[in-house]
């Protein structure tokens, strides 16, 4: 019975790393650290994957389970507790679209963690504000503050950039 | 910028190309293996953690006041508390305004702790709570000595840091403590929001900071300095419904019975030798048995410069437990006449190599390698070096199933 149920779990991790994986790097904007979010986040998926697997939207709640992780994680006085070895080297993207892509992940890089959870499950993810705040375990309210604070946060990051590129 | 905007900036970062997964299955099953088999010990271990977990929420709020008589089991942990068994008089730390226990406070803290060893642990708990579980980890580069409790939706986690590993800044009732962490980072600030009571006559404070839960509504902070320059810190997460006053209570009556320079080491299913030099270990993690005994469960090992170079996860062989072979990055090899998985990644800039075998000796044994570090490849095991995951499975000893037969001496 456990046997089936790991070979369930291990599918559904394989079928799910590549989404999990670019939601993480949205959070990090680094690949290593990305990929140690999702480690600690299916490490603690298979803890409760009996009940996890019954779930409608097994989605969502590993979705909950990374975001919970990633903010408890930055706060947590215990960070670094799966350790993967080795430094990844970010890949640049080819051609002209790199400086681009620099641009963006440098602006969400200087939101708030909250704030850049929350505009990467409400535009990213297309959660909707009650369903952002239930996985963030916050009030819709506070989703719509975080939303407005994140966005304006984004957009002065991405201003000077910007506005030396029309010089 | 509007919302479509932000969109079409996301979908476009995500999309950036991606390196190979480091992402390791295994190494989750393993560990999230270890995670549940421990929980399921505490919750089959004893059908009076059983019964208690049912009244935990109650029992949290229900902490007698000052005066109030206090029977030593009406509040007492009762179960798998390493220690608790020379539980201080529960009456004497009763209320918020802990009384001190002879010899609890040490006069000095060290400056690095034996992660081998914990430093400290409960003298009291609530009735229900049971102590250790996935968050039970010792380290000694980030000076912190972490031991979970928990019970129904509620948990514990008590937080020791050495001598110096901590600051704080701000008046008293303003007060901001940031630790320095294992891996050179540092915490996020733990602000005041008020002065407690004294815990045993060294000065505290209370802190919302959301770290358990993710929410300040559910999680509330005690921190006191609990030897000159040395900082313990406990977190409580609850339910929104039970009052702050109450868990402040119970924070204060725990902090009073934390006990210090306990000396009851782990005791792990194997040794090892050949560790390189200059290589220490450096955190540790392990579950409690019902009967108290401290059994590791995962150990990293490394030098300075990268403390989690080598990690060994090692016990029990759990039902239907398996490695994954990954094309082109794993090979099957035979370890003490186990199949055993090999995986191997070998990018530009980085090396990894993991060993999964899921039944050597009745043990299922994970190691994870960090290559790029010099001496995790090269020279081979004996002359300095580990020699990739192969040679540390080959420098093993395992002590089996049983834990009788296991050693609070792992590193040889």
């Amino acid at each position: 019975m456990s046997g089936r149920r790991d070979a369930e779990y291990v599918e559904y991790v394989e079928s799910r790393l590549t989404w999990l994986r670019r939601v993480a790097y949205l959070l990090c904007q680094d690949w290593h650290s990305a990929d140690d979010l999702v480690q600690v986040t299916v490490t603690r998926l298979f803890t409760h994957w009996p009940r996890a697997r019954r779930m409608d939207n097994v989605d969502g709640y590993v979705r909950t389970i990374l975001f919970r992780t990633f903010l408890g994680e930055r706060r947590s006085l215990w960070r670094k507790r799966v350790l993967l070895a080795g430094f990844v080297p970010d890949n640049a993207a080819p051609g002209s679209d790199r400086d681009a892509v620099l641009d963006v992940r440098e602006a969400l890089a200087a939101v708030p963690p909250r704030q850049r959870a929350t505009l990467v499950l409400r535009f990213y993810c297309d959660l909707d504000v009650e369903q952002a705040a239930a996985a963030l375990g916050c009030s819709p309210g506070t989703v719509k503050s975080q939303t407005a604070k994140g966005l304006a946060a984004m957009r002065r990051a991405l201003e000077p950039s910007a506005a030396r590129k029309e010089i | 910028m509007d919302e479509m905007h932000v969109r079409t900036l996301l979908s476009g970062l995500a999309d950036t190309e991606a390196p190979p997964a480091r992402v390791d299955i295994d190494l989750a099953v393993s560990r999230g293996r270890r995670d549940r088999r421990w929980r399921q010990a505490i919750a089959g271990g004893s059908t009076l953690a059983v019964a208690a977990v049912a009244g935990a929420v109650v029992t949290l709020v229900v902490v007698p006041g000052p005066g109030t008589a206090v029977t030593p089991d009406a509040g007492g942990s009762g179960t798998a508390v390493p220690s608790a068994s020379a539980t201080p008089a529960a009456g004497t730390a009763s209320g918020a305004t802990a009384t001190a226990a002879p010899g609890i406070m040490p006069a000095v803290a060290p400056r690095q702790f034996d992660p081998l060893m914990p430093y400290a642990s409960f003298g009291w708990l609530p009735a229900g709570y049971t102590m250790g579980g996935p968050d039970a980890q010792l380290s000694t580069s980030t000076q912190t000595v972490s031991l979970g409790a928990s019970a129904g939706g509620n948990s514990i986690l008590l937080t020791v840091n050495a001598a110096g590993a901590c600051t704080t800044t701000g008046a008293p009732s303003q007060q901001v403590l940031t630790c320095h962490l294992n891996d050179g980072s540092v915490s996020s600030p733990l602000r005041a929001t008020g002065v407690a009571p004294q815990v045993n006559g060294r000065p505290a404070f209370w802190s919302r900071a959301a770290v358990l839960t993710g929410s300040k509504d559910k999680d509330n902070s005690l921190i006191w300095e609990y030897a000159p320059d040395s900082w313990s810190i406990l977190l409580a997460a609850t339910g929104p419904e039970v009052p702050v006053a109450s868990v402040h209570t119970t924070l204060s009556r725990v902090a009073a019975n934390v006990r210090y320079t306990d000396t009851t080491p782990i005791r792990f299913p194997y040794w090892f030798t050949g560790v390189p030099a200059g290589w220490t270990a450096t955190s540790a993690t392990f579950g409690v048995t019902p009967s108290g005994e401290l059994v590791g469960q995962g150990l990293n090992l490394g030098p300075a410069v990268d403390p989690g170079a080598l990690g060994l996860d090692i016990m029990p062989t759990p039902l239907g437990a398996s490695c994954k072979f990954i094309a082109g990055q794993s090979q099957y090899v035979t370890l003490d006449g186990a199949k055993a998985v090999l995986r191997m990644l070998n990018e530009p800039g980085k090396g990894y190599q993991s060993l999964c075998a899921a039944g050597v000796s009745g043990m299922q044994v994970f190691i994870g390698l960090d290559t790029t570090e010099p001496a995790t490849s090269s020279p081979p095991p004996g002359a300095g070096g580990l020699g990739g995951a192969l040679g540390v499975a080959k420098a093993l000893h395992l002590l089996g199933a049983d834990p009788a037969n296991w050693t609070t001496s792992p590193l040889r």
